[in-house]
């Protein structure tokens, strides 16, 4: 910290670089309500928030070389990248995808694909925690590439650009993607309240 | 935009209400761990390519120096030996050349 009590990154990162402990500690100290946040979006279901978390900050480390203090880059704009790439390799390493049965369904999340898929269902008032039930539940089915753009556009309203950044994919490859993962978000969606009349 | 997309739009939303859960406390045994990861496996590894290949990169470099060596001499001993190649060779090659 500096005198005035704002964080100085230049000043922490070079002594990080010497292997400084106190200001490694402070550096992770620093970013981690910003890993947090993205660990909690795009953890895979199995895999324990602390060990998603530890992964990034290693690579964070072992990475650091790399980052050059540079006008408009933000070192928190270099952890963000590197913190969803670690959460897409964890998302590709899963074996195997979850599935879903409609008979798995709280009554809460029945209504919520029934808002989805039937037309002429109406808008479910529910918690926001049933909602968050039944589209984690949907997105768990789709590919890697596919729901990390799903959240990071529809979930967490970023715009183009801010996930061109964060994924190092291009502007046209982003609305494909997004186009293409909702397109399979309402297959998987149908087939699943298809089950409904089984 | 579809029907289906506007109402998953909307379901979306809806899961984002009051989402920001609180930060867990960071734990010391964490950063811990990390450092000893993060650390270790650096200077773990520069020591290991060293003993891995400096003295077989050492050897390799010894033994390709002694060949180039050997081929030199005998290629500057054998250059008396060369035929002088024929004029039309010579011209095909500059025809080729162009």
């Amino acid at each position: 910290m500096s005198a005035g009590g704002t964080f100085d990154i230049t000043t922490c990162l070079e002594r990080v670089r010497r292997q400084d402990e106190d200001a490694a500690r402070q550096l992770v100290a620093h970013v981690h309500p910003l890993l947090m946040r993205i660990v909690r979006s795009h953890r895979p279901g199995r895999m324990p928030e602390e060990d998603l978390l530890q992964d990034i900050l290693v690579k964070m480390f072992q990475k650091l070389e790399q980052y050059e203090v540079r006008e408009g880059a933000p070192f928190e704009h270099w952890v963000a990248r590197v913190a969803v790439r670690t959460c897409l390799d964890a998302l590709r390493s899963e074996k195997r995808r979850p599935e879903t049965r409609w008979a798995d369904l709280s009554e809460g999340e029945m209504a919520w694909l029934e808002f989805m898929v039937a037309d002429d269902a109406a808008c479910p008032e529910t918690a926001p925690e049933e909602t968050r039930v039944i589209v984690g539940r949907l997105l768990e089915q789709l590919a890697p590439e596919d729901r990390l753009v799903i959240t990071l556009v529809d979930l967490e309203q970023k715009s183009v650009a801010e996930v061109c950044q964060l994924t190092g994919w291009n502007g046209p490859l982003v609305k494909i993607r997004a186009f293409r993962a909702r397109r399979k978000l309402r297959q998987i969606a149908e087939k699943l309240y298809g089950e409904k009349n089984l | 935009m579809s029907a289906f997309d506007e109402r998953w739009k909307e379901c979306a939303k809806r899961s984002q209400e009051g989402a920001g859960e609180p930060v867990p406390e960071l734990s010391d045994a964490l950063v811990t761990r990390v450092l000893a990861r993060a650390w270790a496996k650096q200077t773990a590894s520069i020591e290991a390519v060293w003993v891995a290949l400096g003295w077989r990169t050492l050897a390799v470099v010894i033994v390709v120096l002694a060949c180039s060596f050997v081929l030199e001499t005998r290629a500057d001993s054998d250059d008396s030996q060369l035929d002088r190649p024929a004029v039309e060779e010579i011209v095909v090659d500059e025809f080729w050349m162009l």
